[in-house]
């Protein structure tokens, strides 16, 4: 028995015929962060995982893959779900809100999407919290910008060079990796200082010249 | 059977994890020696089994190790310098990701002092493990003393570059329980004073001694007993201590005599050769790197020991300069694990050139020999005097002359802000000198002066001015007036 009565109902993709003429070429960062803070309720929901109820992110992958391909995704194209965590599981699923913007129909290919959902949102999934990315104009930012990355994307009016640096300026995995390096450095150094400390309490070692 | 039913204590097993009974005899020997030194410590090489395969490979490798090019760094120091970009988090945040080190060396940045005392901990390689770090010392003449690690595979490395320069000159070092092979010869205020083994040469033993008279058991007489039962084979010290040697008629014949710590005037070296009558041999060490260089018997200048380390000048700027011109002594490479220097700025000066088809360091101008005296005669170590002037202001640097007559004029360029309290820094002057005329001023223009100089007497070219050990510079009763903080020659700001 599921109780996916207390869930709200698995959202469906539509795919448009045809993308509009309006997004032929590049993107405006902006409207797709704009199109995030859009998000509606049940891709903030919780999803399915094992048999307690909840969102079926599989299916809405799925149709998210017909949505950005074109074509119905073969078995090899997806991946098993059910280690995910929670927080990776939300992240796809408001990923696939995003991937459902006009822009993206026919952009992709599944293997994309799939390392993307997969890779890119796994690492992500371990630093910042779902919630986050419709909240923090930041990690909304950052989350845009992977996904145009991810699907090989240019953001308009940026060059290759500009995108990379504001990626980088405010990547969550940078930002954590600065953060254990500093941690590290000050630990080091803590070790340094008191090995130091034990080496001057012990007794000198002979040199047979003071250089 | 030897006989041999000795009982080595814990205590120096713990510091010469190798020592031998024969080793610890002689050892003993030299300790209750009847004129031997007040000793003020004990210690060891903590050298272990793996330590000495370590040295063996260290030593085979030598000669075939010295590569030297005008166009740059070898490959293999590139090579270990690229390594330790990657893991130490200092030099992986000078440098820019993918430089190509052999075409750009000039761009990557040099490293100072100033390093080594903010970011130790980011230099240190994360992955060396920390549990045989020992501390060594820098011998602060110029700048405050700095501790720094070091590792007991590192020291002995000396051993074998003692070798090769001995060598130079024919002359092997006879090692083994019954024999000193090195005494090394000080003349400070406050010096270690011990007996040491070196397991890198079978438990012969070594000596470092200071020529203050209250140093000694039986005073100057006892000393040159005891250097004449001692026998070793090589003298090491400053050339100013050496020359304190000379003053003490300390009549002994060595293999050869080996100075360090300061440059090595041509008069200081005809005079220790006349007093030794053995080849005087100049090394260029820091403790930072261990033997750079050292004399060599077929040209001027100083040869370079070893190929792990680079040596190159470079100009203001941190670019390297032509062959042949003078600039400051930089440093890569090295065998200390925990101090991976990349471009180290020594403050040392000289230029490199070819001499007999090979580099030489030549002209180096590292710090003078310069040994100030007390009241009494005895010898003050120039880094003592900078330890004393630091322990009582803070300055953007400072300059001390001793003048013929024994009077200390010290002379201090006040950091901004920071004012001098000058009666502290007199009495830390009088603490080490005792009654001799001390005046301390402010001198706003000190600029490059040299830090330390002594007019009582000469250890460059010039042979005048000898000075007996013990000869009372100055009238006691008659310092003590001029000595006085509120007297007419002290400035006005005290």
């Amino acid at each position: 028995m599921t109780n996916s009565a207390a869930f709200p109902p698995t959202p469906a993709i539509s795919q448009p015929q045809t993308p509009p003429a309006a997004y032929d070429g590049e993107i405006e960062l902006a409207l797709l962060i704009e199109h995030l803070e859009a998000t509606p309720p049940s891709f903030l929901a919780l999803p399915r995982r094992g048999r307690a109820g909840g969102i079926h992110v599989d299916a809405v992958l799925a149709d998210v893959i017909v949505l950005v391909t074109g074509q119905e995704p073969s078995e090899d194209q997806l991946f098993p779900l059910e280690e995910l965590s929670s927080n990776h599981l939300r992240l796809i699923l408001i990923s696939s809100w995003l991937l459902s913007h006009p822009f993206f129909a026919g952009r992709g290919d599944a293997g994309r999407v799939a390392w993307f959902a997969s890779y890119e949102l796994g690492s992500l999934a371990e630093l910042v919290e779902a919630d986050l990315v419709t909240r923090d104009p930041e990690r909304a930012e950052e989350l845009c910008r992977k996904v145009l990355g991810g699907l090989g994307e240019p953001v308009a009016n940026e060059t290759a060079g500009e995108s990379a640096d504001r990626l980088i300026a405010i990547d969550s995995s940078r930002r954590v990796r600065l953060i254990r390096e500093s941690q590290e450095r000050v630990h080091r150094a803590e070790q340094v200082a008191a090995a130091m400390a034990a080496g001057r309490a012990r007794d000198p070692v002979a040199r047979f010249h003071r250089p | 059977m030897t006989g041999l039913r000795t009982h080595i204590p814990p205590a120096v097993r713990a510091r010469n994890p190798l020592v031998t009974e024969e080793g610890w005899l002689l050892l003993q020997s030299l300790v209750d020696h009847p004129d031997a030194p007040e000793w003020t410590g004990e210690t060891g090489d903590r050298i272990d089994a793996d330590d000495l395969r370590a040295l063996d490979w260290f030593r085979r490798q030598l000669p075939g190790s010295r590569q030297w090019s005008a166009h740059g760094p070898t490959p293999t120091i590139t090579g270990w310098v690229a390594d330790i970009i990657a893991s130490t988090a200092f030099h992986r945040s000078r440098v820019r990701d993918g430089m190509n080190l052999a075409r750009s060396w000039a761009d990557l940045p040099a490293m100072s002092r100033h390093d080594l005392v903010t970011r130790l901990g980011e230099i240190v390689p994360p992955d060396a493990p920390l549990d045989e770090l020992v501390v060594v010392t820098t011998a602060g003449t110029n700048a405050e003393p700095l501790d720094l690690p070091s590792h007991p595979r590192a020291i002995v490395a000396d051993h074998p570059l003692l070798e090769a320069t001995l060598a130079e000159y024919d002359i092997q070092i006879e090692t083994g329980p019954d024999v000193v092979a090195v005494a090394n010869i000080r003349a400070e205020a406050h010096p270690d004073i011990f007996a040491a083994l070196f397991s890198a040469w079978d438990d012969a033993a070594m000596v470092s001694v200071n020529l203050r008279p209250e140093h000694w058991r039986n005073g100057i007489e006892g000393a040159r007993r005891f250097f004449a039962d001692l026998d070793a084979q090589v003298i090491m010290g400053e050339p100013a201590a050496l020359l304190e040697a000379q003053a003490w008629e300390i009549d002994i014949r060595p293999a050869a005599v080996v100075t360090t710590g300061s440059a090595l005037r041509s008069g200081t070296a005809s005079r220790l050769a006349n007093h030794f009558q053995c080849p005087i041999i100049n090394w260029y060490s820091l403790t930072e790197s261990g033997p750079v260089a050292g004399s060599a018997p077929d040209g001027p200048g100083l040869r370079l020991l070893s190929g792990d380390i680079y040596l190159e000048i470079i100009d203001a700027h941190g670019h390297p300069v032509r062959p042949g011109t003078f600039g400051e002594i930089a440093l890569t490479g090295g065998r200390n694990p925990y101090l991976p220097l990349v471009r180290y700025r020594t403050g040392d000066f000289g230029r490199l050139d070819r001499v007999n088809g090979e580099p030489r360091l030549l002209d180096l101008r590292g710090h003078s020999p310069v040994l100030f005296r007390t009241f009494d005669g005895l010898a003050v170590h120039p880094s003592e005097v900078g330890q004393a002037m630091r322990s009582a202001a803070i300055s953007v640097r400072h300059q001390v002359i001793q003048e013929e007559d024994g009077s200390i004029l010290a002379a201090v360029e006040p950091a901004e802000g920071i004012p001098v309290n000058w009666e502290a820094l007199h009495r830390s002057l009088k603490g080490l000198f005792g009654d001799l005329r001390i005046v301390v001023e402010n001198d706003s223009e000190l600029g490059g002066a040299e830090p330390y100089r002594s007019e009582l007497e000469t250890t460059d070219d010039s042979a005048a001015g000898d000075l007996d050990p013990g000869k009372v510079l100055v009238d006691p009763d008659v310092a003590g007036e001029a000595q006085d903080p509120l007297a007419d020659d002290v400035p006005h700001d005290l």
